[in-house]
């Protein structure tokens, strides 16, 4: 027997009794698309810089990529713990449907997913856990498969608002065929809208509200497109309407009751 | 939330290679339940790049994403050093024997660098010659055979592996 067969059985028979695994294919697709969803909202809020994101204290919409979470056993039958939707009817999911729907009343819009969420969390938190939320988010589809339509209402992490020129510096950093401008209001709160493409031709249009008191709104509209022209024919929600929910102040999060340990970067 | 299309090949990758990655995060890290975290976090991460990622060398990549997460993951985490004790329970139809062999076995990886035991997965395990293992870790090939041959050092001594039997690494 030569020395690597050796090392191989040994190692073969080291792996043995191999426990059945836990983790599904449901837990990694929630896990996955949610994080996707993170990072292009992340992305289309703050031009796609992390270090940017974190600077301007938004990184609440884009919490540690691969917090392991707690590998779910079942496929995604209602009220399991796969199902981000078995919280529908939670107070704050129910107040985050009635803003969306006072501000889009003419609207065709599905409820696809809403669940509470956290900084160092991928997927939803188990009901017993809601409280201690600091993110909501709501995912609708509007029409066609990939017209969506998502909200997200943070309680962000402490942290300082970026100044004038770091908000000018990171738009003009964006290039490309982005669009982006920034209002700071009166309250110290502030307003970013950008456009931009999905490297899969999806069009994506961002109002983000940062508020005093680390708190953050952010709504997106995205449609499948060739152009910007092609898009700006498929969004069907006026910029008007997305800063008003952006900036609608009953759209809000109860504080986490027990506060996460602050985000990391993983 | 929409569903891509490109979801079914990746739902087929997930499944046919999900468990091997899992072992092999396992020699890597000694738990199951890390190596599946471990797991877990290549997959979520895997799904990002899905689109761009040509099939022929997902493997791969799902690979350099797992070992580099195992790899950073140690660097900032004191709390998850390798433990002395051996990590899971023997299967009940294990004789006395092959209970002490795993025991010794796990003691024997227990001792060696991450950067060893990584190296010794993906070279006995997933089967990567040197040069795969040194372009995955991004290190020269001979420090991938100096590694090996350091750990192999460690875990003949527990194989009992015949010293007329060693041979170079290749």
């Amino acid at each position: 027997m030569t020395e690597d067969r050796a090392v191989r059985e040994a190692l073969g028979s080291y792996l043995e009794p191999e426990p059945p695994m836990a983790l599904t294919v449901d837990t990694i697709l929630t896990a996955g698309r949610r994080r996707r969803h993170l990072r292009q909202t992340a992305v289309a809020a703050m031009g796609g810089v992390t270090a940017a994101a974190v600077a301007f204290g938004i990184y609440a919409a884009q919490p540690p990529a691969e917090a392991p979470v707690a590998a779910a056993p079942s496929a995604s039958a209602p009220g399991t713990q796969d199902d981000p939707n078995r919280q529908v009817h939670n107070p704050v999911a129910a107040l985050i449907q009635a803003r969306v729907r006072a501000a889009l009343p003419k609207t065709s819009l599905t409820l696809d997913q809403i669940y509470p969420s956290d900084w160092n969390h991928d997927v939803a938190l188990p009901p017993d856990q809601a409280a201690n939320a600091t993110d909501w988010q709501a995912l609708y589809t509007a029409g066609s498969n990939k017209h969506e339509f998502w909200v997200g209402v943070f309680v962000s992490p402490p942290s300082q608002k970026p100044t004038e020129a770091e908000l000018r510096n990171s738009c003009r950093r964006l290039g490309g065929p982005t669009k982006c401008s920034y209002v700071i209001n009166p309250d110290g709160s502030i307003l970013l809208r950008q456009i931009r493409a999905t490297a899969d031709g999806i069009w994506v249009r961002t109002v983000n509200h940062q508020r005093p008191g680390d708190r953050e709104v952010t709504v997106q509209e995205r449609v499948p497109a060739t152009s910007l022209t092609d898009a700006l024919k498929k969004w069907s929600i006026p910029v008007p309407t997305l800063d008003h929910l952006a900036t609608d102040p009953q759209l809000k999060i109860p504080e986490p009751k027990v506060q996460p340990p602050l985000p990391t970067e993983s | 939330m929409g569903k891509p299309g490109w979801e079914g090949d990746y739902v087929d990758f997930f499944v046919a290679r999900a468990a091997g990655l899992r072992r092999t995060a396992y020699l890597m890290c000694g738990d199951w339940q890390l190596a599946e975290d471990l797991v877990q976090t290549t997959f979520v991460r895997l799904y990002q790049h899905w689109p761009r990622v040509r099939r022929e060398t997902a493997d791969a990549y799902a690979r350099r994403i797992l070992t580099n997460l195992f790899l950073s993951r140690r660097k900032k985490s004191s709390r998850e050093q390798v433990t002395e004790d051996v990590p899971e329970r023997p299967g009940q139809h294990d004789t006395d024997h092959e209970v002490g062999d795993r025991i010794d076995l796990a003691q024997a990886m227990a001792g060696l660098s991450d950067r060893q035991r990584a190296i010794v997965a993906l070279r006995f395990v997933d089967d990567l010659s040197v040069a795969e293992v040194a372009e995955l870790l991004g290190i020269a090939e001979g420090t991938v055979k100096s590694h090996s041959a350091r750990a192999l050092q460690t875990l003949r001594a527990v194989l009992g592996t015949p010293t007329d039997l060693e041979r170079p690494l290749t």
